[in-house]
């Protein structure tokens, strides 16, 4: 199964590390946005839908589903906007001065993105939603009974 | 001559033809809630882009007699029901809605009339509702 960009919103603490990281690794510009959300963060960008609504409006198949991801073919993307208005997460942004759409592409050219890689607080991850789910598991078990041992339960 | 011959009733305002223009003879400005789009009545360039990229199919390009005027459109922009910016002409979303409707397997889009910016809002605000931490033992 392949590795995505999951999120532990709980741990991030709006530093914008992510976004900076993104935006370097891609030309200045970069694909997360991170919102700010009942005292701390959500690093917000593109979650690769299964029957992704940008896909779907697109007419010139710069955007198609790819495996486990949806890419942005930038060479045929005409900048229409249809993606924008689709997209129900805002994920997809549009430079106005290159006249084309952007998104993310989960770094191609890395191991692992520039965002999962520099998130200090562990709070976005690159891996398996199998291998992510039995990890948030195990970690709330062991939160639960540090808990109760606290409480001398 | 070349005439550049646009279909009011099929355009819908997107900015597919103004962008990818290389001679930017097709002008796009947004203005008071209202996008506006100007095509040029004659197009003599070595180019058919705009009729291979408009999405509904509202360019032709061919041998006109005469010289047919400028064209300027005009289309009402969707206003966002949070942040009230002016997002998207609703000609267009009317025309998308029932393709993202089916892409999604139905339903109401409560996403719809809301801009890129405040659908991250309401991502990120259900998101991080959902993660508060529940009370340990």
């Amino acid at each position: 199964m392949g590795r995505e960009i999951l999120l532990r919103p709980e741990r991030c603490i709006l530093c914008y590390a992510c976004e900076v990281a993104c935006a370097r690794e891609h030309g200045g510009r970069g694909n997360v946005w991170v919102v700010p959300a009942d005292g701390g963060g959500v690093p917000v960008l593109c979650r690769h839908c299964e029957n992704a609504p940008c896909v779907a409006v697109c007419h010139t198949g710069a955007l198609v589903r790819d495996g486990n991801q949806v890419r942005l073919l930038a060479e045929r993307c005409t900048g229409c906007e249809l993606c924008l208005w689709a997209c129900p997460f805002g994920a997809v942004g549009l430079d106005l001065e290159e006249k084309r759409a952007y998104k993310c592409d989960r770094c191609p050219h890395r191991e692992e993105p520039a965002c999962t890689l520099t998130c200090p607080s562990g709070a976005l991850v690159y891996r398996c939603v199998a291998d992510f789910s039995a990890w948030r598991r195990d970690v709330a078990g062991r939160e639960w009974a540090v808990g109760l041992e606290r409480r001398g339960l | 001559m070349r005439g550049l011959i646009v279909n009011p009733d099929l355009c819908f305002g997107c900015r597919a033809c103004s962008s990818v223009c290389p001679a930017h003879l097709i002008a796009l400005r947004d203005e008071d809630g209202r996008r506006f789009l100007r095509f040029p009545g004659v197009c003599d360039e070595d180019c058919s882009r705009c009729q291979e990229v408009c999405p509904p199919g509202a360019i032709t390009l061919g041998e006109v007699a005469g010289a047919p005027e400028a064209v300027e459109l005009e289309f009402v922009l969707r206003r966002c029901t949070v942040c009230g910016r002016a997002f998207a002409p609703e000609k267009a979303l009317a025309a998308l809605r029932p393709r993202v409707r089916e892409s999604v397997g139905g339903g109401e889009l409560p996403w719809w009339d809301l801009c890129p910016s405040c659908r991250r809002g309401v991502l990120a605000g259900s998101v991080a509702q959902a993660a508060s931490p529940l009370p340990v033992g």
